[in-house]
């Protein structure tokens, strides 16, 4: 068990630190076929047509720009060979490199070509992953056309304490297997054998390969580039004058090159503007110095933490269960695991689509920047204001429904009754769209005694219009539930209440009120926590009026400008710094509707109790 | 008389709705008399075909069915084994699952939103069935639905079933699963009306007219009709007429569902 979950991590920190190898060789392949594009030179022209004089001299053709062709857009194919060989024999270059010119490899003459194929799929995707190297499209001197390809095969750089460079992980591994060797021969207890100190030292020893292997990822690139920009400084036609930084700079796409100071030759970091940069520098021609610089690499490795902890944990826990399992009797073994499998898929489901989001939106608001923004964004205090007007129809709803409920529920019998409950239950059933045009019809024809007012687009009426609304939406609903409540409580204590002598009123506060009282409450904490979650008639009616806090949390993510704008412009799609001030801004909702939701949780859980 | 007045009361409570069926048979032009007709003078059928041609009524109608079916199913069988297991197994951690299952039902849905939106995107499911259904398999409501009515249950039933040699997946499909029926329709009508009534995901996570789902194919007709209301009324009809139908006529069952939702209607 243990073995298998050291090899794992194995596996996982192995593939991981693959991908970054493999992203350099893209990087580094790419840079080169930039650096080839912009020293090696042109064709020679063709020799120009030698013209047969004639006897009969014909008139002369109007001169015609003669096309570029394909061809002389391609390279000098001797210097082109040149500058491949010479690519080998740079010192300090660590890369395995190979141009192709069509499909023929330069470098290596002997070593087989490429297909016509892989060039075609090269046009398409733009660079893949051949036979253990990165494959880049080299284009011609115009960026058009695919004239060959450049191949970069990444080697392993030693990493960690040992000798051989197997890295921090592998020792780690032998560490675990060997905790978990000692617990199960000399039996001691999973607390006590160190073992899960040691699946935790082998996670995070793979952690520090990983970022080993990110972090000279990035250094082998700046040093590799070093040596073609200085290479390029003194290849770059014309000749014998100095080359300018922004000629260079072309060459280097995804890293910035500025005028620097004479430094050391090792690559260092520090932060430029606040973000975090990785920079070397560069002498180029004398005494001219550049810095150049890039993201590095290793800021994104603690994304993988997410996988390597796990996986290295994988082992206590599968020792634990096993412990289990030898603890319990057989009958009560197969009953666990028959009602795991039965919640293995709403589980699966709410880990994948619920929690997993929820800790996703919390690591999407990283930075906390994103906090202060919303806070100090008078829209968000609008929102909040609006909304919490807006939820105060749902006491008023509450009320109304209990009255009506109490009322209807003395002429419950017979047609009346039964039309009666149809009628209440269809404003709950329609689609909230349908409700939404319904009255903003009668809103703007006046009909229905509202005379003509317009009170939906108006932005002073516009709120206690939406309450209106919601109020007739919900009131329905509310009314049957307390029916339902009313038609549980059972006859006697009325009647014995009644044989006392107790009034009406009496009745209603002493009695059905007390029975019906954790069932209001569970309406009303419903009922507030759909208010302040109100959206589609707001987007529907008001295109932006009364901002409410959800409406606020859609534009912020998707991006309908000030007002919502019609339903058609769902598409697009924010930057990730969007997504995290509407992350920020529904957490910030979510904290405030704790308020509401977990005593309504604690009214759901003795329902289910009691039940 | 009191039947009358809870027959005239019903009318009052349904009156937008009969409005909005009178206005969609009225011609273009006739709500822009003063004042405003309550009737049609000519009722006519026209805006209902131009209605059909325009939304387009058939492709909404199937994805909304689609969905609202997908989902159905999907809900219904996560929560019963789930509910079941919870109200019928013993097994260590049972309650703090159960919990656990329940403190997500505090998270607002505008929370999970983005994050679901970016997974869904990912994977390459925006604009497509997968995307419109695949968060909405499972309701923890549901499951609570589910585990209460599993309760109820007696225990002799199960025992005897046991004592004829029943496995646990028999005694599950065949016998417990058969006598929680009212529990089984009233979520499947729960997870219908909240896939017709869904409006801000479908409308997130589909782009284009070929997969808009009733609520969102509805709000865009507004926007596309703004001021021609007999359309819009048309439409809404077209729309909300399936749901009233499979909603009364399982009413019963749908009142068993208010109980647990609170009546709350994300609005």
């Amino acid at each position: 068990m243990a073995a298998l979950a050291a090899a794992l991590t194995l596996a996982v920190t192995h593939s991981i630190e693959r991908r970054y190898e493999r992203a350099f060789a893209f990087r580094i392949a790419r840079t080169t076929a930039a650096y080839i594009a912009a020293v090696t030179p042109p064709p020679p022209p063709p020799p120009p047509p030698v013209r047969r004089r004639g006897r009969i001299r014909r008139p002369q053709a109007p001169i015609t720009p003669v096309p570029q062709s394909p061809a002389s857009r391609s390279y000098h194919l001797p210097s082109l060979l040149t500058q491949a060989r010479g690519l080998r024999t740079l010192p300090g270059w660590t890369t395995e490199v190979e141009v192709y010119y069509g499909t023929a490899p330069l470098v290596d003459a002997t070593a087989p070509p490429l297909s016509p194929d892989d060039l075609l799929l090269l046009d398409s995707a733009g660079g893949r992953w051949r036979e253990g190297s990165a494959l880049v499209p080299l284009k011609d001197r115009d960026g058009r056309e695919i004239v060959g390809a450049v191949a970069a095969r990444p080697l392993r750089v030693p990493t960690g304490p040992l000798p051989g460079g197997l890295g921090f992980a592998f020792p780690a591994a032998v560490l675990a297997v060997a905790g978990a060797a000692g617990i199960a021969f000399r039996g001691r207890s999973l607390r006590r054998g160190g073992y899960v100190g040691a699946a935790l030292l082998l996670a995070v020893a793979s952690y520090a390969d990983v970022r080993a292997v990110a972090r000279s990822s990035t250094n082998r690139w700046l040093t590799d580039t070093r040596r073609l920009l200085q290479e390029a400084a003194t290849r770059l036609p014309p000749p014998r004058s100095r080359v300018s930084v922004s000629d260079l700079a072309a060459l280097v796409q995804d890293g910035e090159l500025v005028g620097g100071e004479p430094a050391e030759s090792a690559p260092w970091r520090a932060r430029v503007g606040g973000a975090p940069r990785a920079i070397v520098a560069i002498l180029i021609g004398s005494g001219r110095w550049v810095d150049l610089r890039t993201v590095p690499a290793e800021i994104t490795t603690p994304h993988w933490l997410l996988l390597l902890l796990p996986s290295a944990l994988v082992g206590p826990f599968g020792i634990l269960l096993l412990r289990w399992a030898e603890r319990t009797p057989a009958r009560k073994r197969r009953e666990t695991v028959i009602a795991w499998g039965f919640l293995a898929p709403a589980g699966l489901h709410l880990l994948v689509f619920t929690l997993g989001p929820a800790a996703f939106a919390v690591y999407l608001v990283l930075p906390l920047a994103n906090f202060r923004a919303v806070v100090h964004d008078p829209l968000t205090w609008l929102s909040i204001r609006n909304t919490a007007l807006y939820a105060l129809y749902v006491p008023v709803s509450v009320v109304i429904a209990l009255g009506a409920a109490l009322v209807v529920h003395r002429f419950r019998v017979g047609w009346g009754g039964r039309l009666l409950r149809s009628a209440l239950l269809l404003p709950y059933v329609t689609s909230v769209v349908t409700i939404a045009l319904v009255w903003q019809l009668i809103d703007q024809t006046g009909t229905l005694g509202l005379g003509r007012s317009g009170w939906l687009s108006s932005p002073a009426t516009a709120l206690p219009a939406l309450m209106l609304l919601a109020l007739y939406a919900q009131v329905g609903g509310q009314t049957l539930v307390f029916l339902a409540g009313l038609e549980r409580i059972p006859r006697a204590y009325v009647d014995a209440a009644r044989v006392d002598g107790a009034s009406a009123w009496r009745r209603f506060w002493r009695i059905t009120l007390p029975l019906l009282r954790p069932m209001t409450w569970f309406v009303v904490l419903s009922g507030l926590l759909s208010a302040f979650q109100v959206f589609t008639i707001v987007f529907v009616l008001t295109q932006g009026g009364p901002g409410m806090l959800v409406q606020r949390v859609y534009q912020l993510g998707w991006g309908g400008a000030g007002g919502a704008g019609g339903a058609g412009g769902a598409g697009g799609g924010g930057g990730s710094q969007a997504f995290g001030m509407a992350s920020a801004f529904a957490i910030l909702l979510c904290l405030a509707l704790v308020l509401f939701s977990w005593p309504r949780l604690k009214l759901l859980g003795r329902d289910a109790r009691h039940a | 008389m009191r039947k009358l007045g809870l027959g005239l009361l019903s009318l009052a409570v349904i009156a937008p709705f009969l409005y909005m069926v009178s206005v969609s048979l009225m011609g273009e032009s006739e709500l822009l008399r003063w004042p405003p007709p309550l009737l049609p003078q000519t009722p006519t059928l026209s805006n209902y075909a131009a209605a059909l041609a325009a939304l387009p009524y058939s492709k909404v109608f199937l994805n909304t069915a689609i969905v609202a079916g997908c989902v159905m199913v999907g809900q219904v069988l996560t929560s019963a084994a789930a509910g079941y297991a919870f109200a019928r197994m013993r097994f260590p951690g049972r309650d703090g699952i159960f919990a656990a299952f329940l403190a997500t039902l505090m998270l607002p849905a505008i929370l999970l939103v983005i994050p679901r939106f970016l997974l869904v995107n990912a994977v390459g499911w925006v604009d497509t069935y997968p995307g419109l259904i695949s968060t909405e398999l499972v309701s923890v409501l549901g499951i609570v639905l589910m585990r209460q009515s599993f309760l109820m249950l007696p225990r002799d039933v199960e025992e005897a079933a046991r004592l004829d040699g029943a496995g646990e997946w028999t005694l599950f499909w065949r016998i417990m699963l058969p006598l929680a029926r009212p529990a089984v329709i009233t979520l499947a009508l729960l997870a219908f009306m909240d896939q017709c009534r869904n409006f801000l995901w479908p409308l997130i996570v589909t782009r284009s007219a070929d997969m808009a789902v009733a609520e969102v194919a509805l709000a865009r007709f507004h926007t596309a009709y703004s001021t021609n209301w007999p359309y819009q009324m048309a439409a809404a009809v077209l729309v909300t007429l399936p749901v009233w139908v499979v909603c009364l006529i399982g009413q019963r069952y749908v009142m068993q569902g208010l109980r647990i939702t609170g009546a709350a209607v994300r609005l």
